[in-house]
Parts: structure tokens; sequence; C-alpha cells
């Protein structure tokens, strides 16, 4: 890490205060607070990084006008699709049109770019320009759910059963939290380009987890977290003065009880406090030269693509373990070229800037950043645009141990089935994992009577593409 | 800093050396003294360590071998009476890699105390029990009912010479009382009530009054819905709403009229098939049609069907049977005697409710089927007024036919000019009840069907006295010309549509006189229905006001989807749970096998199986949870699962006492809950002293009673009840309370805006919240409430910075502070800030403030007071917080610095807690 970011040194000194005002049990509060963020498990010497990135594409990106690039389907470009290919297969909104499927050719150009000579769509100029050789493209996904809902839920969770914890939690529970005054997930949202599908909480929710491992949504319009903000005729100053008589009467009541639930009330006070102090600032771009700004394509903190890669890596910096950015624009069923084109301008600028800036910053090393939809896309017609894909997609995987410059994994001729190393979304959980210092098979917890895993029992990890 | 760091860290370390000590002690004595309990002891590392290879299933089975059944294992691996010779000692004993169980790579490993066990189990005989769950449960002893309770937790308590804690303090009790039975903190009238007799009678009264009251359905229902998974809308892709809050009206009118539980699980699983089923009963089944459901486009029916199907399963035998059997989805289960086909036979006992997969367009199309419902008190109130209207006379002169019929002469043929004047003789017309009109008439009671163009209708009425006013009430299709004592009156055109509401004329007095009048009625159609009845009032001001407010609670009636049946689907075993998959045996409904062989076919089958004394698990399972409602924790803790992966109870003949006593005493859920609330066990403090904290921290035993945080529902409930706010409304359609502008930006199909509710809906209670299966209520969220999106037995009970973030910030909480604030400043009684304080704290916390807590709170007031006398504009801001109109005749800036001790004390972690 070149520079120490200044918000750790402030909130550190402002606690320091904070606690000094109250005159009793700051070290049994001190060692309460670590106790409650450390996390269940210590990471195994397979440990390559200490966060993740996810860039959620959501809504399905076509791989085939992405990163896979398939000649033959630009031969068959409006010939029948081969039955071959389609038969007893599931379909979703060519369900109807069954037995009069369609070949669509690639609708953008694809070309090697950087040393490694990847194969990545000029739809994608910044991340074919600048980060080829950072990436490590998979091109033989592979899910079990051709919904978006489902899809998202078990690209999340590894289950199609809602309730059941998000990687993210997972993660969380099991490494604990690095930030003293962020929460160790931290969701955002930005929409544009396509069709923007919903997107529900159950995504980043904690399921049969203990809940402080949840997502955390920050938001670009209203309270950057949802109730941060103090009510109005309410300064920082009153606040504090609230909380601290708070932490008096918590106090005394505990003289005699001696309870560690309220222990550990008084420490989520302060860890409420310490995020209301530490939010404004994080969200605040000012002290952020503009060659950065330019790098990422944002003026400030509103709620776009690019702003929330530079609010990622702002996370980052602050130890947040566990970062997902959802983009809500890739659900192309119709006009697929210029759906791809609008969507890939507001995404490939800034997630090639997050990328470069972590790598800058030394912070890429062990960080993995993610880059992907929930599902990919027929390489069949549904009029000038494709449908809901499970059996093929793409996604990439940059930093936090990942080879850098390669391509993983293959698809048939059309790109219909991933048929070369195939890499099921257990399998990236497993990887995940790893690459964490996890041990997908061992990480469980006992809900109804059984030991959940986040790989349910299933996963494979990919040694092909780690360090 | 650090010195004391290392100081705590040795202390503690002796702490735990000491802790550690102690346990030891006390394992060795308990265990040696006793035999090996095979469902205590044994079972629990069998199923945890060896069945996932070894057991149930099948499908997965290792080697051949079962450790599950006695006969299989002592035939194959375990030699009772000789552990050395048993293969399956070898085999956990080896120190070979390639022989070692569980193998070297396997997650599970065996501890040596487990070893230990198993050999001294084989050695004793390798004595085997059945699952105790799967064997009925029986009363041991022949105890009082009123003392078993408590009998059966000092038994135990005894072994471990312990005894109860000593009474908990009566603010204590009644403010646990009433937060386990309402819902809610006790009101300082309350609180001086109980303390006016001896406990046991205090309790006995309470328990009493809160068990009777309507708040006491909605603490129950809060479970109840989070086990049927209950919820707004409908969950996958846009989330829409749905109407099915008549179905949480139903839970909460049914634990509030103590229905008996078989009734209410035959009503939920099979209200439909009753035959002449109520609206009430209807709506129970509408348990059925709870499940989420899908309106994205490109899904397929039938994977979604299959979705549904096992929803239905996991979520009934969650509820009722505590049973995992949506673990049997796939495969047979790995842990109990549950085979994929008892899935599937299970989840054919609900193929015959009409469904689809897919629900194109449900925004406009809705979900299937509906009845339309109005609830129980609507209709009570309905029938009040209407009583109401009957006693002050709805047309007192001459009563119009809305609730019973009044005769007129009548004819269809235009009669000789006279035939309006009072000494017509009309004998040879007709005679007939109004209203007149042809059937089907929108709105129209017809009595005497009237299906020709014109028709007149005459009838004498007599008056003691002239009075001063007088209206006509009248309903007609289409012109009408009327006229008393030969006076034309009102020449009325087209039709009025308001059957409920009759339209209302004044008519001049003049025309009156004193003995026989005649009214009579000329009414013309030109086309549709037709329709006529009139009546006449000296008095419709009030009959107006009733009479609309009849209308309006006519209109609040609301729709519930409904579960209709039809031919049931085909159900087939779906091998490794694939939907596309149609190789699979064809299956008819059937309990789970090795629960019961008996020949069922439809969903009344199951509703009755479920509650008959056969079944050793529903009243188990429903008395567990009840437990963890007074004490913390079920008997067993895993509320979920009654099955081999759950947890053996701490007091087994406790558990099953209370089972065979709730299902003896009719299902009588009040019953047992009244058992309870008046044990010793229940009114103990809830105090641990050190020697608790180390025999017993988790509180298995009940040697003193528990502390937890109140439900997320309740925390809101809490604060409107203590500031005044809180309406106490029962029932009706969801409400949504405030939500941070944006919480929704996520959705679409369509995109939509939170609106809050205005009015005396914002103040309901939490478990009226508008549930938003894809975006709950954060406030309600931060406190563990669950999405429903699944079954959920059990609710965590965090403590997290986005809980504190919501009592801190939320408008809710604000406005609740402000409105608290504003009754003690001005409250003529409460002369200084002391007795304004003591008021304050005794609201929110039911007992005196201490004095450290007083010096505390003042000095906050008076810092705030200092500050906002300069700050107004920021007082003003504060009070202004929230609907309540910021009130006029305060001064402001002297409202505000209340506020904040306010605010403080509804932060308090004893404010949330029931101890």
């Amino acid at each position: 890490m070149k520079q120490l970011p200044a918000t750790k040194m402030d909130t550190s000194l402002l606690r320091r205060s904070f606690l000094k005002r109250s005159s009793i049990g700051s070290a049994a509060l001190m060692s309460l607070l670590k106790d409650s963020s450390a996390g269940m498990i210590k990471p195994n010497e397979s440990a390559k990084c200490k966060r993740v990135i996810v860039l959620c594409m959501a809504g399905g990106p076509s791989h085939l006008e992405t990163f896979d690039y398939k000649p033959k389907l630009e031969e068959l470009d409006g010939k029948p699709m081969p039955k071959s290919f389609t038969e007893g297969q599931q379909i979703a909104q060519l369900q109807g049109q069954a037995n009069n499927l369609k070949v669509l050719g690639p609708q953008h150009q694809f070309k090697k770019y950087g040393k490694s000579g990847q194969e990545i769509s000029a739809a994608l100029p910044n991340i074919a320009n600048k980060i080829s050789d950072d990436i490590c493209i998979i091109r033989s996904m592979q899910t079990e759910q051709i919904n978006h809902d489902p899809a998202h839920t078990f690209m999340n969770t590894g289950s199609i059963i809602s309730g059941r914890p998000s990687m993210g939690s997972w993660i969380n529970y099991g490494l604990g939290s690095e930030s003293g005054n962020l929460p160790g997930f931290v969701v955002l949202t930005s929409v544009g380009g396509g069709q923007s599908q919903p997107i529900a909480a159950r995504q980043w929710h904690s399921g049969f987890l203990p809940s402080q491992h949840q997502g955390v949504r920050l938001r670009s319009k209203g309270d950057p977290v949802l109730y941060i903000n103090n009510p109005k005729g309410v300064t920082p100053d009153r606040q504090k003065d609230v909380i601290d008589t708070i932490k008096n009467l918590n106090m005394i009541g505990n003289q005699t009880l001696k309870d560690p639930e309220i222990a550990a009330r008084i420490s989520q006070y302060e860890m409420a406090f310490r995020m209301q102090m530490s939010v404004p600032e994080l969200v605040d771009f000012s002290n952020e030269p503009k060659h950065i700004t330019d790098l990422y394509g944002t003026k400030g903190a509103d709620g776009t693509f690019a702003s929330n890669c530079l609010l990622a890596r702002r996370l980052a910096e602050r130890g947040v373990r566990f970062i997902q950015l959802y983009h809500r624009g890739w659900d192309h069923h119709g006009g697929i070229k210029k759906g791809v084109e609008h969507t890939a301008k507001l995404v490939d600028q800034a997630s090639a800037a997050l990328v470069l800036d972590l790598k800058e910053r030394g912070l890429l090393d062990d960080t993995l950043v993610v880059w992907g939809g929930e599902f990919g896309r027929t390489p069949m017609a549904q009029g000038n645009g494709r449908d809901h894909h499970i059996k093929a997609f793409s996604m990439w995987m940059a930093g936090g141990g990942i080879k850098p410059g390669i391509t993983y994994g293959a698809t048939d001729e059309l790109g219909y089935s991933a048929e070369k190393d195939i890499v099921h979304v257990h399998d990236f959980h497993a990887t995940m994992l790893n690459l964490l210092g996890i041990d997908h098979e061992k990480f469980t917890y006992r809900y109804q009577g059984r030991d959940f895993r986040l790989t349910d029992v299933h996963g494979k990890i990919l040694k092909d593409i780690i360090i | 800093m650090l010195i004391l760091n290392s100081i705590q860290f040795s202390f503690q370390k002796i702490f735990y050396l000491l802790l550690i000590t102690i346990a030891a002690i006390l394992v060795t004595e308990s265990k040696a003294s006793e035999i090996i309990a095979f469902n205590r002891d044994v079972r629990p590392i069998l199923a945890d360590n060896c069945w996932s290879c070894h057991g149930p299933d099948a499908g997965n089975r290792k080697a051949k071998l079962r450790l599950d059944k006695r006969e299989s294992a002592t035939k194959e691996v375990i030699i009772p009476g000789n552990a050395n010779e048993s293969p399956l000692i070898q085999r956990i004993l080896s120190d070979d890699d390639d022989e070692i169980m569980p193998p070297k790579d396997h997650r599970k490993k065996l501890t040596a105390p487990q070893k230990k066990l198993l050999v001294d189990w084989i050695n004793q005989g390798a004595k085997w029990q059945d699952h105790w769950a799967w064997i009925r449960p029986i009363r041991m002893g022949d105890i009082p009912k009123e003392k078993a309770i408590d009998w059966f937790l000092l038994k135990e308590l005894k072994k471990k010479n312990l005894k109860f804690s000593e009474l908990a303090p009566s603010h204590t009790i009644i403010r646990r009382l009433s937060f386990d039975l309402r819902g809610l903190p006790p009101t300082t009238e309350e609180i001086k009530e109980f303390q006016k007799y001896d406990t046991e009678e205090s309790i006995k009264r309470a328990a009493k009054s809160f068990i009777s009251s309507p708040s006491f359905g909605e603490r129950m229902a809060v479970h109840w819905l989070d086990l049927v998974r209950y919820a707004d809308t409908n969950g996958y892709h846009a989330d829409i709403e749905w109407s099915v809050s008549p179905y949480r009206d139903y839970v909460i009118n049914a634990f509030n009229k103590n229905m008996p539980f078989d009734q209410f699980t035959l009503e939920q699983i099979a209200g439909d098939l009753i035959p002449n089923a109520s609206t009430e009963q209807k709506v129970a089944a509408g348990y059925n049609r709870l499940n989420m459901k899908s309106t994205e486009f490109g899904i397929q029916d039938k994977e979604y069907l299959s979705k549904y199907s096992a929803d239905r399963v996991r979520t009934t035998a969650t509820t009722w049977l505590g049973a995992t059997l949506g673990c049997a989805e796939c495969h047979d289960h790995k842990f109990d005697p549950f085979s994929i086909r008892d899935f599937y036979s299970f989840a054919a006992f609900f193929a015959d409710i009409k469904s689809v997969g897919y629900y194109p367009d449900a925004q406009k199309k809705g979900w299937g089927e509906t009845i339309e419902v109005i609830d129980q008190n609507t209709i009570t109130k309905i029938a009040e007024l209407e009583n109401t209207l009957k006693s002050i006379g709805p047309s007192n002169i001459l009563k119009d036919s809305r609730k019973e019929g009044n005769t007129w002469q009548y004819i269809f043929n235009k009669p000789n000019p006279e035939w309006k004047l009072p000494d017509y003789d009309d004998s040879k017309w007709n005679s007939g009840e109004a209203g007149f009109g042809s059937l089907g008439t929108p709105n129209g009671k017809v009595r005497t069907e009237w299906n020709s163009s014109d028709i007149w209708i005459r009838r004498d009425f007599d008056l003691k006295e002239v009075p001063e006013k007088i209206f006509l009430l009248i309903q007609h299709d289409e012109d009408a010309t009327v006229s008393i004592n030969g006076n034309n009156v009102e020449n009325l055109k087209g039709y009025s549509t308001d059957s409920e509401a009759y339209a209302v004329h004044g008519i001049d007095t003049k025309h009156l006189k004193i003995g026989k009048n005649v009214i009579a009625i000329h009414c013309h159609q030109t086309s549709g229905g037709q329709f006529i009845d009139a009546g006449l009032s000296s008095d419709v001001t009030a009959n107006i006001e009733i009479e609309k407010q009849i209308k309006e609670l006519r209109q609040q009636n609301r729709k519930m989807l409904a579960t209709v049946s039809v031919e049931p689907r085909t159900v087939r075993i779906l091998p490794r749970g694939d939907w596309m998959d149609s190789t699979g045996e064809i299956v008819g409904p059937a309990i789970p096998q090795f629960l019961s062989k008996k020949e069922t076919r439809s969903r009344t089958d199951l509703a009755k199986w479920i509650t008959s004394k056969e079944n050793p698990l529903t009243a188990r399972v429903f008395v567990n949870r009840l437990w963890k409602i007074f004490f913390g924790n079920g008997i067993s803790r895993v509320l979920d699962d009654i099955g081999s992966q759950g947890e053996w109870p701490s007091h087994p003949e406790l558990l099953d006492w209370l089972a065979v006593e709730f299902m003896e005493s009719g299902w009588d859920v009040k019953h047992v809950v009244n058992l309870i609330v008046n044990s010793k066990a229940y009114r103990q403090s809830s105090l641990r002293n050190e020697r608790l904290k180390v025999i017993d921290p988790e509180n298995r035993l009940i040697a003193r009673q528990s502390r937890f945080r109140i439900e997320a529902e309740f925390i809101r409930d809490n604060a409107l009840a203590v500031s005044g706010l809180l309406v106490k409304k029962v029932g009706g359609s969801s409400v949504k309370p405030y939500q941070p502008g944006g919480y929704w930006e996520n959705l679409n199909f369509p995109r939509r805006t939170y609106k809050a509710d205005d009015g005396s809906d914002q103040y309901r209670r939490g478990l009226y919240t508008h549930w938003q299966r894809q975006f709950l209520h954060p406030a309600l969220l931060a406190f563990d409430a669950p999405s429903r999106e699944e079954c959920t037995a059990n609710r965590p009970r965090s403590n997290t910075p986005l809980a504190a973030l919501v009592l801190l910030n939320d408008p809710t909480q604000i406005e609740s502070a402000r409105t608290m604030a504003q009754k003690i400043i001005t409250d003529p009684a409460l002369k200084d800030d002391e007795s304004k304080i003591s008021s304050m704290f005794m609201r929110v916390l039911s007992r005196p403030a201490l004095g450290s807590e007083m010096t505390s709170l003042k000095q906050l007031l008076e810092k705030h007071r200092k500050e906002f006398s300069k700050d107004p504009k920021s007082a003003n801001e504060l009070v202004s917080i929230g609907q309540q109109p910021s009130p006029e005749n305060v001064d402001q800036t002297e409202l505000a610095p209340w506020v904040s001790v306010a605010r403080v004390l509804l932060n308090l972690h004893e404010t949330i807690t029931r101890n």
C-alpha cells in the first residue's frame, strides 16, 4: 500500500477520544471489539488474497460479443441452428420458437490484444488495450439457472433456494472484517445500457449466518448507508452526546449484569458512530487527483458504474473484505449489437481503470477482481438479440493469485456449450475460497441439522489458473 | 492501553482455566455414574460422523454398511459387549491411514472422548434406541398439571445441586409477561395494578388479562407468519404486491379465540375442502398459496411448478413436523429415514391445488383464483352500525326495504289519474314487498319482480304528529315521480346508483297531516335493469352519516389468493430433483412411510394425520417453539429439525409431558401458555451468578430466567407504545411506515416508489408492515426479521451497527421520542426536571431511574438545553420530524433537549431486552 488512507488515522484518533470520554471499561471494550470482528477461521497456506471485488454484469452479458469469438457462428449467421445442439436442452424466452431457431453471428469484431494475445471484442477497448495481460479469461462457465432472479441467487449462494448465505457473507463470516469503521461486505449498484433487470436484496443477504455478515448497500442517493445520517437538527456533536449517554447508561446497567450482550451493544454503537463519521469521507472524491478520476471517467460519487469502481478501490484500501458492484444493463434480448455497445461503454473504462489503479497501488496482488454476469446468451437469434443461456458463458478474473494474461477453457464451435475445462459456478466458488485461504469442503455452518457449504457438495479448485 | 490489555488477558486466561477445570470435574462426575444413553450420547456421534456414508441414503451408501440401524450395525461391525473385537472400534482407533474411520480425507474426525464413549457403549451392550422424536410422546409420572413444569426442571437441577433463582422484581415480571404475551411494554397503570397483590395472584391476573387481549394474537402470529412465509409480494423477480393480508388476520384471530390447534391445522392445509367452508376457512386455506411465485418472462412453467411444489413440502414439513423432508428432494435423506419417494409423495398431497408455474403479466392479471373477504372486525362494525341505524330509525316514518321488505300496493298498467290521491281505492292492485325490480339489477335488493317499463306503487303511513322535517330516501332506476297525499313532491330523473346509501331528498312538511297519509310513486325505465324502493324519515342527518360509514366499511373488502382444488397434477419422483427428467415413477399422496402406512388421499387426510395421536412430531414441535418465547430457547434448541441432526432436548420428559398435555387438552394453546407463565420457573430472576456462568452458561437447566432482545416488530411497537403513538387497530391491509428514500430503486417491472402511509396507518404495529420479500423494511431487517422467502422457524438475535443506526436515526424512533417528550413536559403534574425524567424512565423501562442514571440524563438535558436555546432552527428541525404536526404551544428549544433524553431511553439495551 503506497499511502495510508487519511481516514484510518482520523477515525482511530476519533475513536480514542470517543473512548476516553467514557470512564469505564475501555480495555474490555477494545478486546471485545477485536473479537467481534474476528473471523471463524484462520486462512490456510493456500491464501493468496485478502479481499474480493466482484463486478457483476447483471442481465447476462453475451459471451459471443465480449470474450468468446466464434468464426463458425459468423458463417452460419441467419441459417437454422443445428438441431444436434439444441435438442432436449432448456431454453427460456425462445420456448415458443423451439422449432425455428436461427443462428446469429457475432455482432462485434474481435482482435488479439497485448503480449498475451487475448482475443477480446472491440466493444471493450479499454479492457482489451489496457488490461488484457492482467486478466484471466474463462470461456467455459456453466450455471444451472436460466432466469435472472434464480441465476443470481445461484451465483451468489450456490443454491437456488432462497435464504442461503451469499458468498460475501460466507467470506466475512470466515475471515472477519479488516475494517474498524466500515462493514466487511459492501454492495453498490448502477444501471444503464439495456433492460435493467431487478436485483433482490437476497443477493447479499447473510441467510442463516449471523446477520452482521450481510452485505450493506452503499447508495448514491439519499443516505449513503441506510439510516447513517443524523436526524435533522442533530449535529455530529449532539449525536455523540446522545451516544455517550446511551453508553453510560448501558454501562451502569452492566455493572451488576456483566452481560456480554450489553458489552457487544456498546461496541456496536461505537461502530455505528464510526461509520457515521467515515462514510461521508469515503464518498467524497475531492482528495482524488484528477488523473485518477479521469482514469475511471467519473466526477463524483454519482451512482454510475465508474464512480462505483472508484469507490470499490477506496473500500478495498480501507480493508473491506468483499465488495460487490452490480451493473444492471446486460439483458439484451433484442438489438444486441447496439445494446452491448451501450452497456460496454458504461463499464469498460472503469473496469480497466480499477485493475490498473489497484495494480498501481500494489493492491492487486491481494485483491481478487471478478468480472461477469449470471449467465450467457444463446448463439441463436431472438430477433436481433439473444436469449438467456446457461451452457456457456465467459468471465474474467484478475489479481489475487490468478495467473495473468491467460485464457482458460473453451466452448464448442458455436459457443453453445462449454466443452473444454468446464467451470461450474461451484468451481468458481471453490477457487475463490481457495485463493482466500479457505478450504471450501471444510468451511461449513450447521443449519437445520445439516452442515452447509457455499459449494454444497460440489466444487473443484481451478489449479491451472492459480499462480 | 497495552498494559491494561495484557492484565486483562491474563485475568481472562485464569478465568478460562478455572472454567475448564470446573467443567471437567462436572463432566467426570456426571458421566462416570451414568449409563450411556444411546439417544443422548451415541446417536449424535454416529449421525454426525458416520451416517452421511453409512446411513439411510441408499444412493450414497459406502461398503453397503448401515450404521443407523442396530440390526445391520451389529450384524456387520459391532459386537455388543465386546468393543475390542468390534470392527467399528478397530477402525476408529486404527493408526493406519487406509483403515481409519472416518477416512483421513473426510471432513469429520472423532475426538478422543467420542472414541472412548463408543468403546464404553459397546462394552455396556451397545443398547440402541429409536430416535426419540420418532417415538410417540408419553406422559411420565402423575404430577399435578400446575406443578409439572417446575417438577421436571427441579429434578434436573437437583442432580447438579442447583435450585431456582430468587423471584424477579415485580416490575421485571410484569414487563416479561407483557412482552412475552403481547409484544408490548406494560403501561404505568398496569405496573401499579400488578404491585397490588402477591406475586402469584398478580401473575395470574396479568396473564389472564394479557392472554385475553387482542395483542396476544398479534404477538403469537409473528412466529407463525415466519413459518408459513407470509408476505405481501410474490418474491421472485419483479416482486410485486398481492393481497393476502386476510390470511394474516385469520392467524391473529385464531390465536385470539384460542382455536384448537388441530382445527387451525385443518383449516390451513385443507380449509377449502371442508364441506360448506366458511369464508374464514377458505382464507385459512390460502396458506397453500403463500409460496413465492414468478412472473418473469421466459421461465418454464414446469420448472416453476416443481419449485413451488418443493417449497410447499419444505414449508409444511418444517412448520408442522419440524422435519427436514426438503433434504430428500434429490436423494434419500442422509440422516433421517425419509426417502426421495416420501418427498414426492408428500408433494402429491398438494397436487390438486390450482396453480401454474408462470404467471404472465401478474401485475394486471393477478395470481390466479381469489376470494373477496370482509374481515370479522368490519362485519361486526357494520352490524353494530346497522343496529344503530335501526334504533334511530332508518326511515323512521316509513321504512325502506333495505333490511326487510315493506309491503306496497303495485300495478304495472297505467291506473286512472286519481291513483295518487289518498282515498283512491287500490285494493284491486297487487301487493308485494319492495324493492321492485328485475332480478339482476345491480345493487338492488329485489323482493318483487318488475320487468316492464313502468310501475305504480302506493301505500299509507300514520303520523301521530307532523315532524319538523321530512326526508325521502329513495333508490330509483330510472325516472321516478313521487307524490304525498296527492301532491307532487319529487320528479327524479335517471337512476340512483347506490344501494347502500339511498338518495335523500328533503320534502316540504306542509303536505303531511296527522293520521293517515299516502305516498305514491310512478317509476319509468327506458333500458337496462329497473328498480324502485323508498322510505320516509324525520331525521336523516345521523342516518346519512352512518350510512356513509357503512358504505365505506363495505368497500374495505380485501382479496385473498384462494386455494381451489382441481384434478391433481401427475407427480413423479424426479431423479436428482431434475424437473426435466420425466422417467421417475408416478406417486400418489402418502405420509412418510416410516411414520405411517395409513392410506391417505387428500390434504384433509394429511391435516388429520398431522394432529392424530399417531404422529409423534407435531405437538412436540409446537410446544418446543412455544417454550422459546418464554425462556429464550427451545427445550431442544434446534426448532426446525427434530430429526437425528437436531438437538437432544435438555428436558426430554418435560417436552413430552407438555406435548401430551397439549394434545389431551384438545390442542389448547392458551392452556399451555398459561401453564408456562404461571410456573415458578418462569418468574425467576434472570441474573446469573458466577456459579451458573460456569456450570450452565447457556441456561439450558433454567436455574434462572433468560435475557434476550425482543423481536424486530416489537422494537417498533415499543417505541410507539411508550410514546402513545401506537394505533391499536387489529388487522386490515398491510401498512407502510416511513422508509428511507430510494430503498426500492433496484426493483423493476414496474419501477415503483415507496409511499409511506398517512394518518393512523403510520402508527400501526410492526407485524402489519408491508412485507416486501426482496426488500423487507430495513428497520425490521436490521433486527433479524426474515424476508419470508422461505419457511423460517428460528430468528437469530443479532447485535449490529446497522441496528444501532435504526434506533438512533429512524424517523419512527425520533417521532416517538418527540411525542413522548412532549407529553412529559406538558404534564402539569410533573414540576421539575427530575420528576419529568423519572416519569419518562418509568414509561420506557417500567422502573425508577437509579441515581447515577438520573445524573447522566440530567447532564445531557442541561447541555442540550443550552445548545438548543442558542439554536432554535435545529430545535425546530428536530421536533418537526414525522407526520405529527410540530407542537405550537410548546417552546421548541425546550422540547428539543427532552427529545435527546427520550432518544437515549429508546436506545438502551434494557429497553429492547426482555429479562
